[in-house]
């Protein structure tokens, strides 16, 4: 804990600056440390849900292997000339004098190019004196590898392999269905699960014992619900909840961002008619969340999660079956609205099948 | 002929020796140019090809010559059509003045006189060509103002500028400023193809007797020949003027020259620079240029226009070239054509003469009638066959019943982008989307057509066309066919696509501010860290009003942001409507706390995306106050010191700014800049 962030929203307060300080999953600092020891680390595969600490753990890594000087960070927003012809490509990079960050799957169509002259530009700098230097090798972090295309991750594989004597991968995702086999047999795999209820329960009771407010047992368990086991959101959630009210009520909601009110409306829309109508109507309200750059997954997940919550369980199902569906179709195609679209209308289409049955067997019974 | 060997010109192409041979011999010629390149512009009126003969003149120096080439074998036969309409000029051997020759068009008043000034002219005499071989766009190519058929007004604009040239520029003294519309150094004649453009050019020089040195695309066009070309031109005046021997009172004087830049909007490539190059040549011209584009939205045109006088062309009536087509079918004994099949070919060719002409030609060297239901089949298989249909009508023809699937296949290439955009806007309003199964059909089928799309763009493939045209618009039209309800909306993903990507990049470059304190990128940071940023950059200051402010301005310096981030994030973040935070906050407040903020000073990034894209990496490096580079001290036990030395060699010429970490020091100081030393600097602004 570092006193001297006091302005800092929480979340960005209290994150563990080394493996040390970590709340949960201490068998992998056990695990990380040891690497860090043998100053030699393989390609790195973190997968886990967001907020369950993959980039925390990452952070402390390297700090371990290369001291605080990984810690002096600077953020440059670069273009790439890269294809044939040649094209700019703009990328924005956090980088240390050890260690380069960046998320390629941000250049789009281009992702296969940023990766190769990324990796090429990093490797070829290698230290002159090997023997001289503690580390001989610099890392590089590349987020959301799940999101890459296909042919981007295809370009890793042999990138990887091929300048891995002066540098060392550390990848990230999400999940790792979406990674080809290949670069995970490559990569020793880190899995970083959610934290358990109990765990972020934790966190949040001991980051208001440090910022010395009162947080009840049972308004903690339910920012815990709230934030779906993702730790950042949980302590954001807190954090905002307080700033609404405080001390917290007994029947106070935990802060839900507009985003997700909008979500958790067009679930209710879908819920309550099922019409053409009602399709144009939420399609302005996709439009509204896609206008504010809220990316298409992660209305695609909330909305999901809403309908799961009220409709009935026998149909969850074929809800979960044609999110996933559209979702993939998205990550294919181009325009999210088409698929956020088709996804509405084929929800409307199941349930109202299933009302319409619900109803004629009654009928049929009495 | 032997000589001819001896200056290695290609005799090959010559097929009337015959008449040159003993010519020849007694004068010996060098050939000039290939005949082919040589532009035939008939006329009926002059007789000189005898007196033309007449008129070889051997150069002074030995081993050159002037050559004419010879009338045809069947002068004798069509004597009085035989004429000379052409001379092409030639500058040869004086690489120093003019690296590339000028083909020059010169009416036939300036045939007879032997140029001096030229070292090598090659005075040529135009063969005869029997009718049926001549294109009919040269034969009738409009001579004069009166034969265009379109745009009258452009025709005497065009004139008037061409006689008040010289007194508005070059007696009046120098102009400051912009100048009025219509009095501009140089004018801008842009307009599609085939509307006359280049004939309207040469009739309105002609029109005022002025000299036409045409510049095509065929001519190298980059800065340099440019301006070695026009800017010699520009400045000079044709010495062939003053020398003139032939004095005969039917060439009457020419009054000075015109350059013709034709095809402006072809210089690219291999022209680098020649737009800008001209346009400094217009700047200092003293004698009229006239630029002639096709696309007038070019970049490069429209830069060209803003020193210009533009006179924009429009596509001709059907009514205003009928008369002329009818002329010419008369002229060529083509008399069996209805004008009902000549409204058709100029309603096929959408304006463009030069193709209607061509289309009769060609249909007359089939047969001399034509009938209207032939010339609808010849139409649909070598005309521009395509109909324009507003896109309104276009696309309802998806959602009517039983319509032809090929048709709508032809549909959807009319406009393959629009068309799958208005059925995806549209097909909620037909009312057989009342059907909630035909709906989620319809909407399923264009999520596949989407997949496709992206195949198209990402990895060329073009062969999925036909696929995605039958995915997104036949099949959906098709199932959802029915009336519709309303009014048709254009699609609307247009708009909402470029706030879409407004949003991302404003998202991202808070994201780039902020990125050296949280761990996050910029999806995180926007669907979990704004939402909490937002309440507490917000709800102090309307809870408390100005006591809030410097809650509120500490939360920034600590992230690195600035008020105008600040904005932003609340307007990302309020997706519902009427629920911005920032219109609960009263007008004094907000307007102290922006008071507040700029008299403070601040570390903030200046990492800047639009920045980036405004300026460039080339930009100039005199920029101050921003440049594209944070460095950011994480670790605050550690000094700033010569480490930010170890930069890289490629920024520096960048402007680096140094945000010293603010934790010791009470803001308000000058943190930043005392600290960052030389280079560093924060940013500073007094209110």
């Amino acid at each position: 804990m570092k006193p001297n962030n006091r302005g800092l929203l929480w979340v960005d307060k209290y994150r563990p600056g080394t493996l040390d300080e970590m709340d949960f999953h201490l068998e992998l600092k056990e695990r990380l440390e040891g690497m860090a020891q043998r100053a030699d680390i393989p390609h790195l595969l973190f997968h886990g849900p967001p907020g369950s600490g993959k980039r925390t753990r990452v952070s402390c890594l390297l700090r371990l292997i290369y001291g605080p000087a990984a810690e002096k960070l600077k953020v440059e927003h670069r273009s790439f000339k890269v294809g044939d012809p040649p094209k700019e490509i703009e990328m924005t990079i956090l980088s240390s004098i050890h260690h380069i960050e960046a998320n390629p799957s941000d250049a789009g169509f281009s992702d296969r190019l940023i990766v190769q002259e990324l990796i090429k530009e990093i490797a070829s700098n290698a230290p002159l004196d090997v023997t001289a230097v503690r580390v001989p090798f610099k890392v590089i972090v590349l987020h959301e590898v799940d999101s890459l295309s296909r042919t981007a991750q295809q370009a890793l594989r042999r990138t990887m392999e091929k300048y891995s004597r002066t540098c060392r991968l550390i990848l990230m995702a999400d999940s790792l269905t979406k990674i080809i086999e290949p670069l995970r047999s490559r990569c020793n795999l880190v899995r970083v699960p959610s934290p358990s209820e109990k765990e972020i329960c934790d966190v949040l009771q001991k980051v208001s014992k440090e910022e010395g407010f009162e947080l009840p047992d049972q308004f903690a368990v339910k920012v815990t619900k709230a934030c779906s086991r993702n730790l950042r959101r949980g302590l954001l959630q807190l954090q905002s909840s307080k700033m609404d009210n405080y001390p917290f009520a007994e029947d106070q909601p935990v802060s839900r961002a507009d985003w997700e009110l909008v979500c958790i409306d067009i679930a209710s829309l879908l819920m309550r008619e099922q019409s053409n109508k009602r399709l144009l109507l939420v399609r302005t309200r996709f439009y509204e969340l896609l206008t504010h750059a809220i990316p298409a997954d992660a209305i695609f997940e909330s909305v999901t999660m809403e309908l799961l919550r009220s409709a009935d369980q026998e149909i969850a199902p074929a809800i979960c079956e044609c999110a996933a569906e559209y979702e993939h179709r998205l990550r294919q195609g181009q325009k999210a609205i088409i698929h956020l679209e088709a996804f509405a209308a084929r929800f409307m289409q199941i349930y109202k099948e299933y009302i319409d049955n619900q109803y004629s067997m009654l009928i049929d019974d009495d | 002929m032997d000589l001819r060997n001896f200056f290695g010109k290609s005799s090959t192409s010559r097929t009337k020796k015959e008449g040159l041979k003993e010519r020849k011999q007694a004068n010996p010629v060098e050939e000039g140019e290939d005949p082919t390149t040589v532009s035939k512009r008939p006329r009926r009126a002059a007789q000189r090809g005898p007196v033309a003969d007449d008129k070889r003149v051997p150069k002074e120096n030995d081993a050159t010559y002037a050559e004419k080439e010879a009338a045809e074998s069947d002068d004798s036969s069509d004597s009085d059509e035989v004429e000379v309409t052409e001379i092409k000029r030639r500058r040869k051997g004086r690489a120093a003045q003019a690296p590339s020759s000028i083909p020059s068009k010169v009416s036939k008043a300036k045939q007879q006189p032997v140029k001096y000034g030229e070292p090598f002219p090659t005075i040529k005499r135009e063969p005869f060509v029997p009718s049926a071989e001549a294109l009919w766009v040269d034969k009738y190519k409009p001579e004069t103002i009166s034969d265009l058929c379109a745009n009258p007004k452009h025709a005497s604009d065009l004139v008037k500028w061409l006689r008040n040239w010289r007194s508005i520029h070059l007696h009046s003294g120098p102009k400051k400023g912009k100048l009025p519309p219509g009095q501009e150094k140089a004018v801008l004649l842009a307009g599609p193809p085939g509307v006359g453009k280049t004939s309207l050019a040469y009739a309105a020089c002609k029109e005022v007797g002025m000299e036409a040195q045409e510049f095509n695309a065929s001519d190298t066009r980059s800065k340099k020949s440019v301006a070695s070309i026009i800017g010699s031109l520009a400045v000079n005046e044709a010495i062939g003027q003053y020398l003139r021997l032939d004095d005969s009172p039917k060439a009457p004087r020419k009054d000075g020259q015109v350059v013709i830049m034709d095809e402006v909007d072809g210089m690219s490539a291999g022209d680098r620079g020649g737009v800008q190059e001209l346009i400094s040549i217009i700047k200092s011209t003293k004698i009229p240029i006239i630029c002639i584009a096709n696309d007038d939205g070019h970049p490069k045109v429209r830069s060209l226009a803003n020193h210009c006088f533009k006179l924009k062309f429009r596509r001709p009536m059907v009514s205003q070239v009928r008369r002329r087509l009818k002329y010419i079918c008369d002229q060529e004994g083509f008399r069996n054509i209805s004008s009902e099949v000549l409204d058709e070919v100029a309603e096929a060719c959408h304006g463009d003469i030069r193709q209607m002409v061509n289309m009769l030609q060609s249909w007359q060297a089939r047969k001399l009638s034509v009938s209207q239901a032939e010339a609808r089949d010849y139409l649909s298989s070598e005309g521009k066959s395509f109909q324009q249909q507003p896109i309104f009508d276009l696309f309802k023809v998806f959602f009517e019943k039983n319509a032809d699937i090929y048709q709508r296949l032809d549909k959807y290439f009319m406009d393959p982008d629009l068309v799958p955009l208005m059925v995806q806007e549209n097909y909620v309003h037909f009312s057989a989307s009342e059907d909630i199964d035909k709906l989620a059909k319809a909407t399923d089928l264009m999520s596949m057509a989407d997949i496709g799309n992206k195949q198209l763009r990402e990895s060329s493939r073009w062969d999925l066309m036909p696929t995605i045209a039958l995915l997104s618009s036949v099949y959906p039209g098709s199932i959802l066919a029915s009336h519709l309800m309303g009014r048709p909306n254009f699609p609307s993903w247009l708009g909402k696509m470029s706030s879409e990507r407004k949003s991302v990049r404003l998202a991202q470059e808070i994201d780039m501010h902020i990125k050296t304190r949280v761990n996050a990128d910029w999806k995180l940071l926007l669907l979990d860290y704004a939402p909490c940023l937002r309440s507490h950059l917000s709800l102090p200051l309307i809870r408390n009003g100005k006591e809030g402010v410097p809650t509120v301005i500490d939360l920034l310096d600590e992230y690195y942001l600035s008020n105008v981030d600040w904005e932003t994030i609340l307007d990302l973040t309020s997706v519902q409507q009427r629920s911005n935070p920032k219109d609960s906050i009263p007008s004094a407040v907000k307007s102290a706390f922006t008071r507040t903020y700029q008299s403070g000073d601040h570390v903030s990034s200046t990492v800047s995306l639009t920045q980036m894209k405004k300026s460039g990496r080339s930009a100039p490096k005199e920029v101050v106050e921003a440049g594209d580079e944070v460095i950011v001290e994480k670790g605050d036990e550690e000094e700033q010191d010569a480490e930010e030395e170890v930069e890289d060699d490629t920024l520096k010429g960048d402007k680096m700014v140094k945000a010293g970490k603010a934790s010791g020091k009470k803001r308000g100081g000058s943190t930043a800049s005392s600290r960052g030393g030389v280079r560093g600097r924060g940013r500073k602004k007094k209110g």
